[in-house]
């Protein structure tokens, strides 16, 4: 059973070594909008899967290169996508989800996610349905103040609007001919 | 305060997060602290997200907030 929480180096640590064995995954729930820079305090890290089994496997020698200790139930369950699998003895609390409440499918959550400086996370609209669709007290409490974050958030995420002017501007300065 | 001054303070504090480096959040964003129940067991894995909610609903003390917030949704 993890005593400690996830840090940043333990971050660093998990996107290496899903970057290295090549697994398919998005940051979910309340982790992954604080990743965003949703303002609020979580104990678990919440990893979406797709619901594929060479994936799966590679998730089994990921989490076991970062520390995990995997029964041998925990791993079949795994690489059978099980909906949820809760990992508790590792250096940190791992919730793997292959199918998460509100969320259509996860090629439909990746073509929509984030890459948050090499993390890469579920779009802040799919957090927050997929935490509408669960029905749970702490979710339903949650609500109201992930929407105003949105809110701020993709205001941020907005582009102006480049005028004429601004294209211009952008353009290599004409040099005169010599 | 009232609830509009609420949201604006809230709106306030997430523009001073999102202009947090990402280790930054997740350095302050991660707490642990024992859950009964929640954390007091080995690994598990269900099959379906039903019987996750079922198991969280049957077992964990309802002061976690896991459990279904309205009887539409409870599975008793």
């Amino acid at each position: 059973m993890p005593t400690s929480k996830f840090t940043p180096e333990q971050a660093v640590e998990l996107a290496a070594a899903f970057s290295k064995h090549q697994v398919d995954y998005l940051f979910l729930g309340k982790s992954g909008a604080i990743l965003l820079g949703y303002p609020s305090v979580t104990q678990d890290v919440d990893l979406f899967l797709p619901t594929n089994r060479a994936n799966a496997e590679r998730v089994v020698t990921a989490v076991t290169e970062l520390g995990f200790v995997l029964e041998p139930e925990i791993v079949r369950k795994i690489i059978a996508c099980a909906d949820f699998v809760q990992l508790k003895n590792g250096p940190f609390d791992l919730d793997l989800v292959h199918a998460p409440d509100g969320i259509e499918s996860y090629d439909a959550a990746k073509a929509r996610s984030v890459l948050q400086d090499g993390f890469p996370v579920t779009n802040i609209r799919d957090i927050i349905a997929s935490k509408r669709a669960s029905g749970r007290q702490k979710d339903l409490l949650d609500l109201h103040l992930l929407e105003q974050f949105r809110v701020e958030y993709e205001r941020r995420q907005t582009r102006p609007i480049e005028t004429a002017l601004d294209k211009a501007l952008e353009r290599p300065f004409p040099t005169s001919p010599s | 305060m009232n609830q509009d001054e609420s949201d604006d303070e809230w709106k306030a504090q997430c523009r001073r997060q999102l202009e947090r480096p990402t280790l930054d959040r997740i350095k302050y964003g991660f707490a642990w602290v024992h859950k009964p129940v929640l954390d007091d067991g080995a690994s598990r894995a269900f099959d379906s997200m039903v019987d996750y909610r079922q198991w969280c609903h049957e077992n964990l003390p309802s002061y976690l907030g896991y459990r279904l917030a309205s009887t539409d949704h409870a599975y008793e």
